[in-house]
């Protein structure tokens, strides 16, 4: 079970990788055959003035399908959006997975039994040296950098080291200080303290790195291995005590010295409830989060809701700890909460349910939510919506949540000659304005569920690694009957070249092919490649009117040319040139 | 002692090569002054080798290096290269500083990374507007490869690399929408300095630049955007491209005068050139093809640039400054941490690859002011006290005044600190104001010398090369 989102950012930003990676992999990502030879990982680890790192322990976090060699970066139509190890995990049981190597004084350390041909996550921790993760490939392959876009706007840069490969280890230095109650001054114990997202100079776009601690009885905690940059933040995360979580930017002192922090904890207010079945009466898992309205007066005097960094103060509720925020196994929860109003969202990690949008009445769609402090309820991505007024006694009323499963439709993928088709990413499963990021199904018959009769529901399916796609809408009689076949066709490959003039430039450009869902509600992006020399290329679901959208960060473009067209399955479409000029 | 090896092309008269006399020995000050001005300072060992080895053999081993061919390990770029990779991976630019501090500390050849440094701050670009640390990796790298041949070819890897064409904003300056300030760098700046060019110039260089651009990181000529017509540039007209821009300024007498110009900006003192010996300079260059290589050989190994006039005349950047207190004092196990030494030139006032204009760093006596002056005391003192390095641990400095053989006595370890850090400048009373103020305090004998060593380094007369 795939525990709730930490940041609902950051995983849109990795399935949009997937997306992107599958396309280049050749092969849909599937469980990986048992390995049958093997390739041992041999690094050295060394820090940033060339000195190796003696004592630095490596993990196997993750192992992975390779999948394709580096050389196949340089492969027509990868362009800068390939990320190729995120791609499928293999499951708990791969060979070599948690195994831990120690470098020796030369900084070498050695790990075997992970077989050939995948993609192995290692996390590094030592002493000096930032925890880091990275990805290394068990083939005789040189190691190689990439900048890879996770996200529209988003530019990271990423590293796949061949089997043999030496690792420069950035400086790190720890973190020590003491977590009290605000009022009382008495120490915390139990608080967990971890390292948040960084933000580093050219991307926030970091996966929080599991470097943790549990202060002890007189509250105290310490982080190794913290990096030495910019934008690093911190949480206490109380567990099972009602405290809010509490994030705060470290300042990047110079020097490597030992840096500290204390936190100072303000108390909420428990609000408890339980989310069930409506069908079956039956507790549902379920991620909970409470959005205090931005007029909230108590909210407002928190320092936990508005944590500033870089100078910027944001108001927002902490993500941190947000993995604690589930329905236990009995469909409760528990969750502190700020006296006064908040939104009270629930979103089912189970299984599909209704929309909190669409149980609302037609007429009010999009629903009229109050203005929360961030991130903002989205009714479309939730199972459950309600307001709460918390007392400041602590008497708050339970809230409790119905969740209704709807209609279920069983779908079935079939290929151009009519054979099963596996790998299809698929968005529109859980709403109708797609309801969070696409989902790869791993076989060729899924359900959607949630529906109603007289749902507007649109499924937007692509089969990277064929070249497949669908854009479905479903029938009220496809609906009731409970099952429909779907036909995926070649995808449309539309081209054309780019053309700066008037003082523009290609600098940075990036585009995108955006079509509507005949729903209306559900928008489909395509990523398109842009080469060095203004050539551009996307593959479309055929049958949408797609229209081209050309960005430079921090500009305004005006754009000449063909930049509507319909996708025409397995057709191959010249859009001819498109000129862009500054614009407003 | 032996004369200086002559160069291959007889110097002109002005730079006549140096010879060592009673008046102008050869010893420890003018050791320090070459390995200060030529590279980033010495160490003990080396500095008494060099002594020993006589000015020939020194300027050999510098000038044709590697200059550090002893210690230099054999996967030395290995390393060098996998730090400046992860370096551009974390997308921090103060790491990617680092790893040019590590290569200035560490690596083989000393002159070639003064010279980089020199050529970053003649081409001076700035990571804040490129925003492309792989982008300012690539000029590095030129500037290390390149600094010492033909400035021709020099000036042309640098303009068509990526980060010149982003800082320039060459990619808007495209027909019928000029921009003009890479045609106008190119002229005030790069090769021909100000006033030996019209803004007619400018403006039809512009227009032949048109075309050259950036995509996707590398440097591409655009055909679309280029001006084809005819363009009349320091009186030669034609269809003028890019390249024809660069070969027509590069033909203007005032190319040499302008190399000459920087390269003794760079080694020589304030006041120490007359015009002169900088036209004879700059006549030698423009004889040669602009080969820096000669004019650099020809500037160190003169009689001049050893003189007594140019001793200690120029006021040490803060790389220059930081990197040379290391080379002459670091004697802990741990090398120290790049990536605070690079905290500290921006605390003084050089954040590399940041510099604050077209126009580079104003260099000499601007360096100095009472931020900068403070920032430079309170780095000595953290030098002394060890706290460079991941695990602080204080240099041995007893240690090193006993291996000269200046350690009986604090009195006697200053005055060797004299001579090392501050060219034996300062003052007997002086010296008597700093001892008094280190053994005032309640401090170890090793603590005492450290304070010494840092209130010496913290001195004007520390301040000057």
């Amino acid at each position: 079970m795939a525990a709730a989102s930490r940041n609902f950012a950051i995983i849109v930003a990795f399935v949009a990788v997937s997306i992107a990676i599958s396309d280049w992999l050749g092969a849909a990502a599937t469980t990986a055959p048992v390995a049958i030879d093997d390739i041992p990982i041999e690094g050295r680890i060394i820090d940033s003035d060339g000195q190796p790192v003696e004592s630095a322990i490596v993990t196997v976090q993750s192992v992975r399908e390779a999948a394709a060699t580096v050389g196949g970066i340089d492969q027509p139509g990868a362009a800068d959006n390939m990320l190729p190890i995120i791609a499928s995990p293999i499951d708990g049981k791969a060979p070599g997975l948690g195994q831990s190597a120690t470098t020796g004084p030369d900084g070498r350390f050695r790990m075997t039994g992970l077989g050939r041909d995948r993609a192995v996550e290692l996390t590094i921790r030592g002493p000096g040296i930032e925890s880091d993760r990275i990805f290394v490939l068990t083939q005789h392959v040189p190691t190689e950098t990439r900048t890879v876009s996770p996200a529209p706007g988003a530019a990271m840069a990423v590293t796949l080291f061949g089997s043999k490969f030496e690792f420069v280890a950035g400086p790190g230095r720890a973190i020590s200080g003491a977590v009290r109650d605000a009022a009382t001054g008495k120490p915390l114990a139990g608080v967990r303290v971890e390292l948040m997202q960084t933000f580093g100079p050219q991307s926030d776009s970091v996966v929080p790195f599991p470097i943790q601690a549990i202060t002890d009885l007189q509250g105290r905690y310490r982080l190794d291995g913290l990096p030495k940059r910019r934008g690093v933040v911190i949480a206490a995360v109380p567990i099972d005590q009602p405290f809010f979580v509490h994030e705060i930017p470290i300042e990047d002192v110079a020097g490597l010295a030992d840096l500290a922090a204390d936190f100072e904890m303000h108390r909420g207010v428990w609000v408890t409830g339980r989310v069930t079945d409506k069908s079956t009466g039956l507790p549902v898992m379920a991620h909970m989060q409470i959005l205090p309205f931005s007029d909230n007066a108590v909210a407002r005097k928190l320092p936990e809701f508005h944590l500033d960094l870089n100078g910027m103060s944001a108001a927002a509720v902490p993500s941190a700890g947000d993995d604690l925020n589930l329905t236990k196994a009995d469909g409760t929860f528990r969750l502190v909460a700020v006296p006064g109003k908040s939104v009270l969202t629930a979103t089912s990690v189970a299984g599909p349910y209704r929309t909190a949008a669409a149980l609302l009445p037609p007429t009010t769609q999009p629903a009229p939510l109050p203005v929360t402090y961030q991130p903002a309820a989205n009714a479309d991505q939730v199972n459950g919506l309600a307001t709460i007024d918390v007392p400041d006694d602590g008497a708050a009323a339970p809230a409790n949540f119905e969740f209704d499963p709807g209609l279920r439709l069983k779908i079935s993928i079939v290929d151009e000659d009519n054979q099963p088709l596996t790998g299809v990413l698929a968005s529109g499963l859980q709403s109708a304005r797609g309801g969070g990021p696409p989902q790869l199904e791993a076989t060729a018959n899924f359900d959607v569920g949630g529906l109603a009769l007289d749902e507007s529901r649109t499924l937007v399916l692509r089969q990277d690694a064929r070249s497949l796609g669908a854009i479905v809408n479903l029938r009220r009689g496809d609906i009731k009957k409970g099952r429909l076949t779907i036909r995926l066709d070649p995808l449309c490959e539309a081209s054309g070249r780019i053309i700066a003039t008037k003082g523009a430039t290609l600098a940075g450009i990036t585009m995108t092919a955006q079509a509507t869902a005949d729903s209306g509600a559900q928008q489909i992006n395509e990523p398109v490649a842009v080469n060095a020399d203004g050539t551009f290329h996307c593959k479309c679901i055929g049958g949408a009117e797609y229209v081209l959208y050309v960005n430079q960060p921090g500009k305004g473009l005006k754009v000449a040319g063909r930049v509507r067209f319909t996708a025409v399955a397995g057709r191959s479409l010249d859009l001819g040139d498109l000129h862009v000029e500054p614009g407003k | 002692m032996a004369q200086v090896e002559p160069t291959s092309i007889a110097p002109p008269s002005s730079w006549a090569a140096y010879e060592p006399t009673p008046a102008s020995p050869w010893n420890s000050r003018r050791v320090l002054h070459l390995h200060r001005r030529a590279g980033f300072g010495v160490g003990w060992a080396d500095l008494t080798r060099d002594i020993a080895a006589g000015p020939a053999a020194t300027l050999k081993r510098l000038l044709d290096g590697p200059y550090y061919r002893d210690r230099i390990a054999p996967d030395f770029e290995s390393i060098s290269s996998s730090i400046a990779d992860a370096a551009v991976v974390s997308g921090d630019p103060r790491r990617l500083a680092a790893w040019w501090l590590f290569r200035m500390l560490h690596g083989p050849d000393p002159l070639g990374e003064r010279l980089s440094l020199m050529w970053h701050n003649h081409f001076a670009t700035s990571v804040r507007k490129v925003a492309d640390l792989a982008a300012m990796r690539q000029q590095n790298d030129v500037f290390r490869t390149m600094g010492r041949g033909r400035f021709s070819l020099l000036l042309d890897r640098t303009v068509r690399g990526p980060a010149m064409m982003v800082w320039l904003d060459a990619a808007q300056n495209q027909k019928g929408a000029a921009n003009e300030n890479l045609a106008r760098e190119l002229m005030e700046l790069f090769v021909l300095g100000v006033g030996n060019y019209t803004e007619a110039d400018i403006k039809q260089a512009a227009r032949a630049l048109t075309g050259w651009s950036v995509a996707g990181g590398k440097f591409v000529i655009q055909p679309e955007t280029h001006d084809d017509g005819a363009k009349t540039v320091f009186g030669q007209t034609g269809p003028w491209n890019g390249d024809d821009v660069l070969r027509i300024v590069l033909s203007q007498p005032s190319a040499a005068q302008r190399l000459a110009w920087r390269l003794c900006k760079t080694f020589m003192g304030e006041n120490v050139v007359d015009p002169a010996a900088m036209k004879e300079l700059g006549d030698g260059l423009a004889a040669r093809d602009l080969d820096i290589d000669w004019a650099v050989r020809t500037i160190l190994t003169s009689q001049l640039f050893f003189s007594d006039a140019n001793l200690n005349s120029l006021v040490a950047s803060p790389t220059t400054f930081v990197i040379s207190a290391m080379a002459a004092l670091w004697t802990a196990p741990q090398p120290p941490s790049s990536v605070v030494l690079a905290e500290w030139t921006t605390r003084i006032g050089q954040e590399l690859y940041a510099p604050p204009n077209v126009g580079g760093w104003p260099e000499g006596r601007s360096w100095l002011n009472t931020r900068t002056i403070i920032a430079r005391a309170n780095f000595a003192a953290d030098l002394v006290e060890g706290k460079l390095a991941q695990s602080p641990h204080p240099p041995d400095l007893a240690g090193l005044a006993k291996a000269a053989g200046h350690g009986s006595d604090l009195a006697e370890s200053a005055m060797f600190f004299n001579d090392f850090l501050a060219g034996g400048r300062l003052a007997p009373g002086t010296i008597n104001a700093i001892l008094t103020a280190a053994a005032g305090a309640n401090l170890t004998d090793s603590q005492k010398l450290a304070r010494v060593a840092a209130l010496i380094l913290s001195r004007p007369e520390a301040q000057l090369c």
